[in-house]
């Protein structure tokens, strides 16, 4: 039984977006309608979401698809915010 | 029921392995008893180690359809597209599994019949024949999603409430 090709990884800030909020894997589950652990295979990247799901989450966290769901190694969110401060202060 | 379905993929692939051979294996250790012509106790010997075999057997069946549940069917509604993707790639893994497995009968009989002349086929295969058709082709689907389901994320074999480790696990 050979396994399929690997998909290519797809990285999420999942996990934070769900601390963030409060949310155990079973109340965004809920939410989006999947298996609880789907989640959890989603945060350890080892599943791919359909289109579909990955607007479903977003749309649920309020935030555009791409500050989820990244082919790239998404940067922390707090380095993120605390850049962006900084190149406001310098722009200022 | 909950903690079949945590079950590590290691331990998911021992059971399949143990039920599959389990029950062959009882034909084959007659067989063998048999042909060497083995003396009365030796066979009393084998027949609790049969029943053990056959017992494995069943709980195995029991411990596979338990673990995936309803889980290998495609078509079951309840099923999120994750569990759906799997159960569709396990029923294409059974075909190929049960493809081999006739491409190889069939060429080992015949081998079997080219080199020792023809197979009398008799009425004691029936039971084999019928367990096989009956028992294994049903459950191979379930057999082949509990062997390549992979293992549950950690914190939902404790709880399903893990909502602070694994911050940025994924996310680099």
């Amino acid at each position: 039984m050979s396994p399929r090709k690997p998909e290519p990884r797809l990285y999420n800030r999942l996990a934070v977006l769900r601390a963030e909020r409060g949310l155990s894997r079973q109340d965004l589950a809920d939410a989006v309608d999947v298996n609880y652990q789907t989640i959890g295979y989603l945060e350890r990247g080892e599943y791919n979401p359909s289109l579909e799901l990955a607007f479903k989450i977003a749309e649920l966290f309020g935030v555009p698809i791409e500050a989820v769901f990244s082919r790239e190694p998404l940067p922390p969110m707090s380095a993120r915010l605390y850049g962006r401060q900084e190149a406001d202060a310098e722009s200022a | 029921m909950n903690r079949l379905r945590t079950t590590s993929r290691r331990s998911r692939r021992l059971i399949v392995l143990g039920t599959f051979v389990a029950y062959p294996l009882v034909y084959v250790g007659y067989a063998l008893l048999s042909r060497a012509g083995a003396l009365p106790p030796v066979s009393l010997l084998w027949a609790p180690v049969a029943i053990i075999l056959m017992f494995g057997f069943a709980a195995g069946l029991f411990v596979i359809y338990a673990i995936t549940r309803n889980r290998a069917e495609p078509e079951a509604l309840e099923l999120d597209e994750r569990q759906r993707d799997l159960a569709v790639h396990a029923r294409a893994l059974s075909y190929g599994v049960l493809l081999a497995v006739i491409v190889a009968i069939t060429a080992a009989w015949a081998v079997y019949v080219t080199t020792f002349g023809p197979v009398v086929l008799g009425a004691e295969l029936l039971l084999p024949v019928a367990i096989v058709v009956g028992i294994y082709l049903p459950v191979l689907p379930s057999a082949v999603l509990a062997w390549i389901e992979p293992d549950a994320p950690p914190e939902d074999v404790a709880g399903t409430n893990g909502t602070t480790s694994h911050v940025g696990g994924a996310a680099g």
